[in-house]
C-alpha cells in the first residue's frame, strides 16, 4: 500500500529467551551462522558435493541473498539449514549450524522446534506449502496452532491479520478459499503468510517471486522490504540479480557447491569479482562485450553459438557441453568456464576467499586475488562488462 | 492482397507478394472464450482474451510481444499459427488468409510457420532420439530421403552448437540449454519464415539464456526469418526485438521500435510495467506503481479504458479541482476501496475496529483532512466513514458516484505518436490532457 505501516510485529531481537543460554559473549553472535557446511547427494556416478563447505552469517533484521544458477548448491544450503533437505539422497556431511546462539545441526529435536517456530520457509512454489484440499484459513490456522497456544478463534482472527498483512484483498472473505481459487501470485502470498504464522525470526525464502510477473513481483519486493523493516531477517535464494539489487543488504554467490563471492550489495554490483559473477553480469546486457543498450551481434559470424570461449593462453573451450557433475573437484570449481584460467587454478585446494581492493567486507575465491597477483585485467573485463542502469531512463 | 485459394500458395509466395509488404499481418483479432455454467451449459458470459489487436511482422523482423500472464499474449500467437479458432478479425500471411487455407496451402503454411515453446522438456519425446525429433518437420512435409533428411539434421545440429553426433542421443542426455538449442535446429529445419518463440528462454539459468539468445539472434539473420517474440522479460525483448507490443487485458496499448517504447515508455500501463523491473543499481530502490495490483477479471474488463482502475495516470475530471497528486490519491483510494486492497490493520471486511478511525484511513492514503474540492470531499468523507463502520461496499459505491474520469467513459482511441502507436486518452488531441513525463521511479 502507498504509505508506510504501522509495525505490526514486534521487534524480538532484544530477547532471545527460548533457548536460555546466553552469557555476555554470545550478544554479538548473529542470528544465523554456518560454518563449513556439507551436503553430498548420492548419485549414480558417485556422490554429488553439492553444497562443499559454505559459510556465512545473517544478522538480525538483516537481507542476505544467496545468487547462483541450477545446480549450484544453493537450495541445497538452505534446505541443510533446518534439516528439511530430503535425506537420502542427501546426506549432510559436516559444518555447524548455530541459530540464535545454540548449535541446531544435528539435534533432531532442536531442528524440530526451530523450524516453522523461528525459521519459516518460503518455497518458489506455493504448491510446497500448500494443500490442494483444505481451505487456505484452515492451512494458515494450523500452522498458528502448531507454534503457539492459542484457540481457534485467536488463530482465525490471526489469520486474517496475517493475509492482510500480505496484501490479500478483503482477507476475512478469502479464508474459506481454497488454494486454486487464488491467482499465483496471491497463492505466493498465501504461502509467505503460511512462512510467517508463527512470527518466526529468520525467513528463508527459495526463489519466492520467480515465477510470477514483474507487478506482481514488485509487490512481493515492497512486502519482503516491510517485514524486513518489521525486524525479520531474510536469507532470499535467487537466480535473479535485479531481485538482490532492490532487496539484499549483503550478497553471497554461489557456484559448483562454494561461495565463491561474498560482499555488500553495493561493493558487489559496482566492482563484482568473482570471472564467475562478472559472467552472470554479462549475461544481463546479453554479450560480455561491454556497454549498456541491446548488443545485438553486428553479424552471424562475429559469435560463435557454442558458448567457445577463449583462455588467456590462447586455448578455447565450449561452456555449454560441461554438465555439473564434470565440475573439477579440485582447484577452481569453474576454471573449466573461466576465460582467465591459469596455471595456478588448478589447485590443489579451491582459492580461498582473498579479499577484494583490501575491502574488509567484500572477498572473491580466486586466485587472481591473492597476495602479490594483479587482479587487474580480470576486474577490467568485468567493469566493462557491467550493465548500466540499463532501464531506459529518459535521459 | 489477394485471396488465395487451395493449393495457390506457389503462385502467391513469390509474384503477387511485393517483397516489402509485411509478411504477417494481424487485423482486429478476436479470441473470445464461452464461459458455460449450469446443466445445459448455457453461456453465462465470455472471456475477451484477445479483443481487437492489430500489428504487423516484417520480412526479417523480429516483434516482442509483451504483457503479464492471462493479457492474451499467448491466445495471439496460438491464433497466428492457427492452433487456435479466432472468434473475429483477420491474420493474413504472406498475403493470404489464414483462416482460409486448406490443403496443400495449410500444409505449406504449417511449415513456413514453427513454435518454440518455453519448456523444452514439452517439446521432446524422452524415447525418442533427438535426430529423429529435429527431423519430424521434414517427415511431416513429405521428405522421405532418409540419408538427406540425416544430413539435413547434423549440419543443423552443429549450426545450433552442438555436434553431428548427437542426433542419436535422447532428450534426457541434454541439459535444459541444449534442449532449447534442440528445439530451435528442430524449428529451422523445414526453413520456415515465421517462428512463434513463446518465453523460449524464461525457464534458463543467466548464463545459458544469454547463449541460446545469442544463438537465437544469430540464425534468424543468417536463415533471414520474421520472429514473434512472446516474453515478460523486458531485458530479453530489450535485447533481442525490433519492435515491440504491449498487451494488456487483450488489448494492444502501445507499439513501436524497440528503442523508442522501451527507452520513453508512453502509455501508463508500458510505465508501470517497465517501473516495476527492479534496477540493477542497488542503490536504486524506488518503483513506478499501480493505483491497485489487482488485475481484473478478462471476462467483465472494466469500461473506458481498461487500465483505469489501476492507472496512475488516470485523467482528473473538467469539474474536479485538485491538483495533481491529490486528485491521484483520491483515485488511488477509490481503486483501492473497489478492489478491497487496504492498508494492513485498516477496515477488513464487516469488521469495525476501534483502532480505525477517520484519520488513520485518511493517513493510510495520504489523503489530508480535508480536500479543497468540496464535492470530492463529501464522497470521500462519507466514504471514510463507511470504512471505520466496516462496510466497504457502501465506502465503494460512494467513491463511483463523483464525477468520472473520461477515462472509465470512453474508450481511448490509437493515436500515432510519431514513429509509435498508443491508446490513451492522454494522447488523443481531442482530449483535454496533457502526456505526463517519464522517469523510472514515477516521480
Ligand atoms: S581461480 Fe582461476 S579459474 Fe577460478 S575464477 Fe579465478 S581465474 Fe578463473
Ligand atoms: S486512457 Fe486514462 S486510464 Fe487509460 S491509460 Fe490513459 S490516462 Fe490511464
Amino acid at each position: 500500500m502507498s504509505v508506510d505501516d504501522p509495525p505490526r510485529r514486534e521487534r524480538r531481537s532484544a530477547a532471545p529467551t527460548r533457548f536460555g543460554v546466553h552469557d555476555d559473549g554470545e550478544r554479538d553472535e548473529p542470528l544465523l551462522s554456518v560454518t563449513d557446511l556439507r551436503t553430498y547427494i548420492r548419485a549414480d556416478g558417485g556422490p554429488v558435493r553439492a553444497v562443499d563447505g559454505v559459510s556465512f552469517a545473517v544478522d538480525r533484521g538483516e537481507t542476505v541473498c544467496l545468487v547462483g544458477e541450477s545446480g549450484s548448491g544453493k537450495s541445497v544450503t538452505c534446505q541443510s539449514l533446518t534439516g528439511i533437505v530430503p535425506r537420502p539422497p542427501a546426506e549432510i556431511l559436516g559444518g555447524e549450524v548455530r541459530f540464535d546462539g545454540t548449535s541446531i545441526l544435528g539435534d533432531e529435536s532442536r531442528l524440530r522446534r526451530v523450524r516453522g517456530d523461528r525459521i519459516g520457509h518460503v518455497f518458489q512454489n506455493p504448491q510446497h506449502a500448500l494443500d490442494p484440499v483444505y481451505p487456505v484459513g484452515e492451512q494458515i490456522v494450523e500452522a498458528i496452532r502448531i507454534h503457539r497456544p492459542v484457540g481457534r478463534d485467536r488463530a482465525r482472527e490471526r489469520a486474517i491479520e496475517l493475509l492482510g498483512s500480505v496484501g490479500i484483498p478483503r482477507p476475512a472473505t478469502r479464508l474459506d478459499d481454497h488454494p486454486h481459487e487464488f491467482s499465483g501470485g496471491m497463492r505466493q502470498r498465501v504461502a509467505i503468510a503460511i512462512g510467517l504464522a508463527a512470527e518466526p525470526d529468520l525467513l528463508v525464502a527459495d526463489e519466492p517471486m520467480t515465477a510470477v510477473d514483474v507487478t506482481v513481483q514488485a509487490r512481493l519486493i515492497e512486502l519482503f522490504r516491510g517485514l524486513v523493516d518489521d525486524g525479520l531477517a531474510v536469507l532470499l535464494v535467487t537466480h535473479d540479480l535485479r531481485v538482490v539489487a532492490a532487496l539484499a543488504d549483503r550478497v553471497l554467490v554461489m557456484f559448483g557447491g562454494t561461495i565463491v563471492e561474498r560482499g555488500p550489495v553495493q561493493e558487489v554490483f559496482e566492482r563484482p569479482a568473482h570471472p564467475y559473477t562478472q559472467a552472470l553480469f554479462a549475461s544481463y546486457d546479453g554479450s560480455g562485450s561491454g556497454g549498456d543498450r541491446p548488443q545485438r551481434r553486428p553479424d552471424a559470424t562475429a559469435s560463435p553459438p557454442d558458448g567457445t570461449v577463449s583462455r588467456s593462453d590462447g586455448t578455447t573451450f565450449r561452456t555449454q557441453r560441461t554438465p555439473r557433475g564434470d565440475l573439477p573437484t579440485d582447484g577452481c570449481r569453474f576454471r573449466g568456464q573461466c576465460s582467465h584460467a591459469i596455471e595456478a587454478c588448478r589447485g590443489p585446494e579451491q582459492p580461498r576467499a582473498y579479499p577484494v581492493e583490501n575491502a574488509a567486507t567484500h572477498a572473491a575465491s580466486c586466485v587472481y586475488y591473492a597476495d602479490g597477483r594483479d587482479p587487474g585485467p580480470v576486474l577490467e573485463a568485468g567493469r566493462a562488462s557491467r550493465p548500466e542502469a540499463a532501464e531506459g531512463d529518459d535521459d | 492482397m489477394t485471396d488465395s485459394h487451395p493449393g495457390g500458395t506457389a503462385a502467391s509466395e513469390g509474384a503477387d507478394t511485393p517483397e516489402d509488404s509485411p509478411l504477417l499481418e494481424v487485423e482486429s483479432l478476436e479470441v473470445h472464450y464461452p464461459i458455460r455454467k449450469g446443466l445445459l451449459r448455457r453461456e453465462v458470459g465470455r472471456v475477451r482474451a484477445v479483443d481487437g489487436v492489430s500489428f504487423s511482422i516484417g520480412r526479417g523482423e523480429t516483434l516482442g510481444l509483451v504483457g503479464e500472464s492471462g493479457c492474451g499474449k499467448t491466445s495471439t500467437a496460438l491464433s497466428i499459427l492457427r492452433l487456435e479458432e479466432p472468434t473475429g478479425g483477420e491474420i493474413r500471411f504472406d498475403g493470404d488468409r489464414v483462416m482460409r487455407l486448406s490443403g496443400a496451402a495449410l500444409r505449406a503454411f504449417r511449415r513456413r510457420t514453427q513454435l518454440v515453446v518455453q519448456d523444452p522438456n514439452e517439446a521432446f519425446n524422452p524415447r525418442m532420439r533427438v535426430g529423429e525429433a529435429v527431423a519430424e518437420p521434414l517427415v511431416l512435409h513429405g521428405m522421405d530421403d532418409e540419408t538427406r533428411r540425416r544430413r539435413l539434421v547434423e549440419s543443423m545440429l552443429e549450426r545450433v552448437g552442438l555436434s553431428a553426433s548427437d542426433a542419436d542421443r535422447y532428450p534426457h542426455e541434454f541439459s535444459d540449454g541444449e534442449k532449447q538449442r534442440l528445439a530451435i535446429a528442430r524449428a529451422l529445419v523445414p526453413d520456415p519464415d515465421l517462428i512463434v518463440a513463446d518465453e523460449p528462454t524464461s525457464a534458463l539459468d543467466a548464463r545459458v539464456k544469454a547463449d541460446v539468445l545469442a544463438l537465437l539472434d544469430d540464425v534468424r539473420r543468417e536463415f533471414d526469418v520474421s520472429v514473434l517474440f512472446i516474453s515478460h522479460d523486458v531485458d530479453v525483448v530489450r535485447r533481442f526485438c525490433d519492435r515491440v507490443a504491449v498487451m494488456y487485458l487483450g488489448e494492444i496499448v502501445e507499439k513501436g521500435p524497440i528503442d523508442t517504447v522501451l527507452a520513453s515508455p508512453a502509455h501508463p500501463y508500458t510505465r508501470v510495467l517497465l517501473g516495476s523491473v527492479p534496477s540493477l543499481d542497488p542503490t536504486d530502490r524506488g518503483r513506478s506503481r499501480p493505483l491497485t495490483d489487482t488485475v481484473p477479471d478478462p471476462a467483465d474488463p472494466p469500461g473506458g479504458c481498461r487500465f483505469h482502475t489501476r492507472c496512475p495516470e488516470v485523467i482528473r475530471p473538467d469539474d474536479v479541482d485538485l491538483p495533481a497528486d491529490l486528485w491521484e490519491r483520491v483515485a488511488r483510494f477509490r481503486f483501492s476501496v473497489a478492489a478491497g486492497e487496504l492498508p494492513d490493520g485498516i477496515g477488513h471486511d464487516g469488521s469495525e475496529d476501534a483502532a480505525v478511525t477517520p484519520a488513520t484511513v485518511r493517513e493510510a492514503f495520504a489523503l489530508p483532512d480535508r480536500l479543497p474540492d468540496d464535492a470530492v470531499e463529501r464522497a470521500v468523507a462519507d466514504a471514510v466513514s463507511a470504512i471505520v463502520h466496516g462496510d466497504l461496499e457502501a465506502a465503494h459505491r460512494r467513491l463511483a458516484e463523483t464525477v468520472p474520469s473520461v477515462c472509465e467513459r470512453a474508450e481511448p482511441i490509437a493515436v500515432v505518436e510519431s514513429d509509435r502507436t498508443v491508446r490513451c486518452h492522454r494522447y488523443d488531441p481531442g482530449v483535454e490532457a496533457e502526456p505526463r513525463t517519464w522517469s523510472r521511479n514515477g516521480e
